[in-house]
């Protein structure tokens, strides 16, 4: 059990979003290197909400399936909308997905309607989603653990926004792996994300407290 | 995939591991390169030990180090502060890491200033027809000289931006294909780069095995001395890829310069 990857965005040469725990690196799609991070004193990347995107490669997605089939997976990251009216912008962008087909992905978006963070799990058809009302434009924290026998938590900024029984079946290999945008690609991401990271197991609660302390 | 009605494990979590006493991200990397010589300077006594592969015939003494205890940037271990005046290491001669062929160094430490006469060493294997030396230079710059019989190699490059006064990676690989020593810095500030040379001028004459130790932080005289602090001195026998230097670089320089990043690296 462990981290499966640690990608932090924090490269600021190379279209590489290299990965520092098990080499698992993303290839960066227009995203812009070297913007000002979260506030650990190291950078992030921007995303355009037009096409710019971090696509995982083989082998994380095979460790991820790993993880799924053994019953637990955690995310988490850092990120940051570009401007106040992208929450009010009618647009549906995501920051992370594990897609196998149209009933089976794990997401992490900003939904079409206004001011809303939102999580949905499709397992077998059975979709588990949960969506929570937030507008901030600064740096912000987000976990969501999956124990695929158990409990979904959504934690934003540390706390437990939402925890629900999950519900379903999740079955088949993860075709696509995106930092910043849904399959296709389209939904692309309008904003700052660094600091991504992925769990073989669920974190805890102080865990997810700890991740969203960002001080240096 | 998934099993739905897995077997759950009812007992308490197994406990975590702890990072304290084992190798870092940093130290397990480099250590899966396999580097012949492998000075962490971490010595408190006059001996550096030698964590590559070499062993102990490649374990270096120390001379009157500023300070042998001084907080470092690689893991716990504590860094070695050369005081521009006498400190130096010196490593046997050995055939290992003669220079006879491939080899990437790696001083990854802090410059304080440009040393003695803006030339501190921070290698020179002494002797009297071909010193190998690596130096730093005037104006953001680092120097190899090769004083073979036969010719003279030299490769001199300045770097763009924080070379002093920051921690730093920095790389000298010679390329026995291409017969040119490459000179490349990692800084968190701007990752890897390599350096815009002045010269590069291919090595033509074979390279005569240097007959004295090699020198860390000082000339063969004890002159030309090295000011700053150093963490680590590697030697592979073995031109590093890029994408390889430039993880070494960013672990070696992760660990206290962001603690967001090690905090998360070091979950189980």
């Amino acid at each position: 059990m462990g981290l499966i990857e640690y990608n932090p965005l924090v490269e600021q040469a190379n279209a590489i979003a290299y990965g520092w725990k098990n080499g698992h690196d993303g290839a960066i799609t227009g995203a812009t290197l070297g913007a000002t991070g979260p506030g650990d004193d190291l950078t992030a990347m921007s995303f355009d909400g037009v096409n710019d995107i971090i696509t995982l490669p083989a082998g994380f997605k095979t460790a991820a399936d790993t993880a799924i089939a053994a019953g637990e997976l955690s995310i988490a990251h850092w990120s940051k909308v570009s401007g106040a009216g992208v929450w009010t912008d009618g647009t549906t962008d995501f920051s992370i997905e594990l897609f196998v087909d149209a009933n089976n992905f794990i997401r992490i978006l900003k939904k079409l309607q206004d001011n809303l963070w939102r999580y949905a799990i499709n397992a077998g058809g059975t979709l588990n989603e949960f969506d929570h009302a937030f507008s901030s434009t600064d740096w912000f924290h987000t976990a969501l653990t999956i124990d695929f026998d158990g409990n979904i938590i959504f934690y934003v900024d540390g706390v437990a926004v939402d925890t629900s029984a999950f519900s379903g079946t999740f079955a088949g290999s993860i075709a696509t792996a995106l930092i910043g945008g849904k399959e296709g690609p389209t939904n692309f991401y309008n904003g700052f994300m660094g600091r991504v990271l992925f769990q073989d197991r669920v974190l805890t609660p102080a865990e997810v407290t700890s991740l969203a302390s960002i001080s240096p | 995939m998934r099993r739905k009605n897995r077997r759950r494990w009812l007992g308490p979590r197994p406990k975590r591991a702890i990072i304290s006493g084992t190798l870092t991200y940093y130290e397990a990397y480099v250590a899966s390169l396999n580097p012949l010589l492998r000075l962490a300077m971490t010595g408190t006594g006059a001996t550096e030990v030698n964590k590559g592969t070499v062993g102990a015939t490649l374990d270096g003494t120390i001379t009157t180090m500023g300070n042998q205890a001084i907080a470092g940037k690689i893991a716990s271990d504590s860094a070695h502060l050369y005081d521009a005046a006498t400190s130096v290491i010196t490593v046997p001669n050995d055939a290992s890491i003669n220079a006879l062929a491939d080899y990437t160094l790696i001083s990854i430490g802090n410059i304080f200033s440009l040393g003695e006469s803006a030339t501190g060493r921070i290698i020179e294997w002494p002797t009297a027809a071909d010193n190998f030396i690596w130096r730093v230079t005037a104006a953001n710059g680092l120097t190899i000289t090769r004083n073979a019989a036969t010719t003279d190699p030299i490769s001199t490059g300045t770097f763009s931006q924080r070379f002093t006064g920051v921690w730093s990676a920095k790389f000298a690989t010679y390329d026995s294909s291409t017969s040119k020593f490459r000179l490349l810095q990692y800084t968190a500030e701007a990752g890897l780069e390599e350096a815009s040379y002045s010269a590069q001028t291919a090595a033509s004459g074979a390279i005569t095995t240097p007959n004295d130790t090699l020198r860390i932080g000082a000339d063969g005289a004890g002159g030309s001395t090295y000011d700053g602090l150093k963490d680590e001195l590697l030697d592979f026998g073995k031109v590093l890829p890029d994408a390889q230097m430039e993880r070494i670089g960013r672990l070696a320089l992760a660990r206290r310069w962001n603690s967001y990043s090690q905090k998360v690296l070091e979950m189980a």
